[in-house]
């Protein structure tokens, strides 16, 4: 790939091992709701919560309050895992 | 080395988190993507797109209909670019047309569907007891290896 492409390229989807520092953090975050679920599903039943560098960051009815509330916070979205807490277990079949 | 994904404590569901990007709408982030053999195409639910910020009226509507369990919906898609790394080496890097769930109640807890758009170019290895879940990429658009100049 020339030069000039992967120049192109980084400037889209981010410099690489920046990237990668990214992904794991967001991974993290997904792990902590993951390893949480029970205590989240007592606590914030049928409620939106937002993770962020794995720690809960936002809750609340809905995900536009949910995302203000991030906003406000000053935590970038597009590093929030953003989940609805379901009350009640569901089985997916996808 | 392989790319590695994990298993839900509780649900036991498998997940490969990446970075999404929407060139044209100059949006990126990350998802947590549900590993999904059953899904032709990968999917982005409402959740997530909303969370990047995606205005829906400036998407366009999907060719097909998805079809799925629950019924049929209609979708939207978006030219999108994929990234999923080898921790700390290399990055894979995809061009797709991602199709984008609109909002609905009732599959608000739905992750985004990772499909075999995209798993049909890795080999994995399923092994919930060994909690071992890894994707040898097999092909890929364009391969960043971390030792690439900036």
């Amino acid at each position: 790939m020339p030069r000039s492409d992967v120049d192109a390229l980084i400037d889209l989807i981010g410099d690489p091992r920046e990237l990668d520092r990214d992904v794991q953090a967001f991974r993290r975050s997904a792990e902590r709701f993951s390893s949480d679920r029970r205590r989240l599903i007592e606590a914030y039943p049928k409620q939106w919560v937002a993770v962020v560098d794995g720690e809960i960051r936002a809750t609340g009815d809905t995900l536009p309050a949910v995302l203000d509330e991030l906003d406000r916070k000053g935590y970038p979205r597009s590093r929030a895992l953003v989940r609805f807490v379901e009350k009640n277990h569901r089985k997916f079949i996808l | 080395m392989a790319l590695s994904g994990r298993f839900g404590d509780t649900t036991g569901r498998p997940y490969l988190e990446g970075r999404l990007v929407f060139p044209r709408l100059n949006l990126r982030g990350e998802v947590s993507w549900l590993v999904d053999t059953g899904a032709d195409e990968s999917m982005l639910m409402a959740a997530d797109a909303l969370r990047f910020g995606v205005d829906y009226s400036q998407l366009r509507a999907s060719p097909s209909q998805s079809v799925g369990i629950g019924g049929a919906m209609s979708s939207f898609v978006e030219d999108a670019i994929l990234v999923f790394t080898e921790r700390g080496t290399v990055a894979y890097v995809y061009y797709l047309s991602l199709e984008i769930a609109p909002f609905s109640r009732e599959i608000q807890d739905l992750p985004s569907l990772l499909g075999r758009d995209i798993l049909d170019r890795w080999r994995m290895t399923y092994e919930p007891p060994a909690r071992r879940l890894t994707f040898d990429v097999l092909s890929a658009d364009t391969t960043l290896p971390f030792g690439d100049p900036a």
